[in-house]
């Protein structure tokens, strides 16, 4: 699950592999914008076929809350 | 001057401030208020610190601006001093950052304090800053005269108050330079358009550089409502923006389609939230209309939805349409609009003659709302702000927007066709391709470039950048590019190829390039 939130988060940034990291969040990323934001919570659902609660969805604000999350609803 | 004629926007805010004093100019999301009558006493306060520092009538004043009262007290001050001001994206790449100061070359930059800002990085030689969140500044604050200044009444309504930064195909941003009689005008279009009034309560969403602010600022602040800055951070977790300002009930809302659509695609509305909100406006971009009917169910008939146009050249809106429910049946873009009153439209042929029925043309757009054209570039300037083809006689100025329109002539409404140019919308900034090609092909180990956009199946709403290179080496790549564009300019993708195709002319032929992508 981490290799393809990993995965994710390098797609949808822009980011380099050595850029994610455990505690890497919002205010790290220079482009973490709305749309980027959403573009990474639709990129999780798509490849975990889950879909987020909006309270969920307001927590995921760092590579650390993300993961904790999606553990939430494998 | 003038007895009852508030000429400049200095007189016009202090007018305003008198006759709402005690009410709530700025809401903050902590639930602190401001009143009309402290903001107006900072911003004289303001402007006579800057009046100390040499700041006189027409220099420009750089504002990295983070919606404190301070930062909008500052914007005051300035109209106040006939300073002209730029709101400048404390985020943007310092490379991007030089070009805009070297085009406004403004006398003094205005800072708040942070660790991410571009401020960190520039060497300002030549140029005063000034952090306005600094005890120092707060105690010159504090000691300052509050009273308006003598020199307002020589600021003449055709004076610069802002100038504001949009994309520009050459590598350098353009600055839009408007005009305090612009903005007056703005003022009453809006008050009118929306029926507005001192119980109001205005979002700023739209961040300070952007265009859209222009409405949140002045159609609010001039005319006794209240202001709510929203932080950026709270922009990007919707559920938290909804419930911040479920505390503080606006009733206007602008902000880009964007915004919206990722309000309501991430689940942060319910039925129940904004209450008090009878206006939701948007522009800068289509809005999907997939996106819209969701938004539309939130608010049934409790909310009007008000689709605007305008280009930055022309004070921010031109054009505004009221949504109908029948709008939702299908799913082409919205109209734009009439163009509103005290402005008018033309649609102009590829050899410039007027067309008079409804074929799509590019629109020329005239009237008080025409800004003063591109600071410190003539030749820009008259390409773009040009004289109306159908006068003769004397000199009239038209704005040529770049924007394919067909006008309706049975109820003047404006369509949106596309664009004459590589210019495209992104979270509504404008980007020019050139723009991002033109960093790309200074990198020394890329051969030649062309940047596309494409919206389809296969790409969803990407910019491509086709690159002919020995050295595939992206990280590289975008580490250098992140020093000169700003987030939403970054590409999206990148292809390598051998060789772009061209057109007879030799020039790199897009089109063909679009449809190897689609292959």
């Amino acid at each position: 699950m981490e290799d393809k939130i990993n995965d994710i988060l390098i797609q949808v940034f822009n980011l380099n592999e050595d850029q994610v990291k455990e505690d890497l969040g919002m205010d790290d990323v220079n482009n973490w914008d709305s749309l980027t934001h959403m573009n990474l919570i639709v990129a999780i659902e798509d490849e975990f076929s889950i879909e987020l609660s909006g309270d969920h969805i307001a927590d995921m604000v760092s590579f650390d809350q993300i993961r904790q999350t999606v553990s939430k609803y494998q | 001057m003038l007895d009852n004629y508030q000429y400049n926007l200095g007189q016009l805010f202090h007018e305003v401030s008198l006759e709402h004093a005690n009410r709530p100019a700025i809401a903050l999301i902590d639930g602190s208020l401001m009143t009309y009558h402290d903001l107006n006493i900072i911003s004289n306060k303001i402007a006579h610190v800057l009046a100390r520092r040499g700041i006189q009538r027409h220099d420009v004043v750089a504002i990295l601006n983070d919606k404190s009262p301070i930062a909008y007290g500052m914007m005051l001050a300035c109209l106040k001093l006939g300073a002209i001001y730029s709101n400048l994206d404390p985020k943007s790449p310092i490379e991007r950052f030089e070009k805009m100061i070297a085009t406004c070359q403004p006398k003094i930059i205005c800072y708040f304090d942070d660790q991410r800002s571009v401020i960190n990085e520039y060497d300002s030689a030549g140029c005063e800053k000034l952090c306005y969140t600094s005890e120092d500044f707060n105690e010159t604050l504090e000691s300052a005269a509050s009273q308006m200044l003598e020199i307002n009444k020589y600021v003449s309504s055709n004076s610069p108050a802002y100038i504001m930064f949009t994309s520009g195909s050459t590598g350098f941003p353009k600055g839009v330079v408007i005009s305090h009689q612009n903005i007056a005008n703005f003022i009453c279009w809006s008050k009118e358009t929306y029926n507005t009034s001192p119980e109001d309560r205005f979002t700023n969403i739209n961040p300070m550089h952007f265009d859209n602010s222009v409405f949140d600022f002045y159609a609010s602040l001039f005319s006794g409502a209240s202001l709510i800055p929203v932080g950026e951070n709270l922009t990007k977790i919707p559920m938290k923006l909804i419930k911040a300002l479920n505390e503080l009930r606006p009733t206007i809302w602008f902000s880009v389609p964007s915004m919206l659509v990722f309000v309501v695609n991430m689940r942060a509305l319910k039925h129940e939230d904004l209450q008090d909100l009878r206006i939701i406006t948007f522009g800068g971009e289509g809005f999907p209309k997939n996106s819209l009917r969701k938004l539309w169910n939130f608010f049934d008939e409790r909310t009007q939805f008000v689709n605007v146009y305008g280009p930055t050249e022309c004070t921010c809106i031109c054009s505004s349409y009221v949504v109908q429910e029948s709008d939702l049946e299908n799913d082409d873009l919205l109209p734009l609009g009439p163009i509103a009153p005290n402005f008018y439209a033309q649609v102009i042929d590829e050899n410039g003659a007027i067309i008079h029925g409804e074929e799509t043309g590019e629109l020329l757009i005239g009237g008080p709302n025409v800004g003063i054209g591109y600071y410190n570039d003539l030749s820009k300037t008259q390409d773009a702000f040009i004289q109306d083809p159908a006068e003769n006689a004397h000199v009239k100025t038209v704005y040529k927007s770049g924007d394919l329109v067909r006008l309706d002539s049975t109820n003047d409404m404006l369509y949106f066709m596309g664009r004459k140019d590589n210019q495209i919308k992104r979270m509504g900034y404008r980007i020019e391709l050139e723009e991002i090609e033109n960093v790309l092909n200074t990198i020394d180990f890329i051969d030649e470039s062309a940047v596309v956009y494409v919206d389809n199946e296969k790409y969803k709403a990407k910019i491509i950048a086709n690159i002919c290179s020995p050295n595939k080496d992206e990280k590289k790549l975008k580490e250098i590019l992140i020093k000169y564009l700003p987030s939403y300019m970054i590409p999206d993708l990148y292809v390598y190829c051998d060789s772009l195709p061209k057109n007879q002319n030799g020039k790199i032929d897009r089109i063909k390039i679009k449809d190897q992508l689609n292959q």
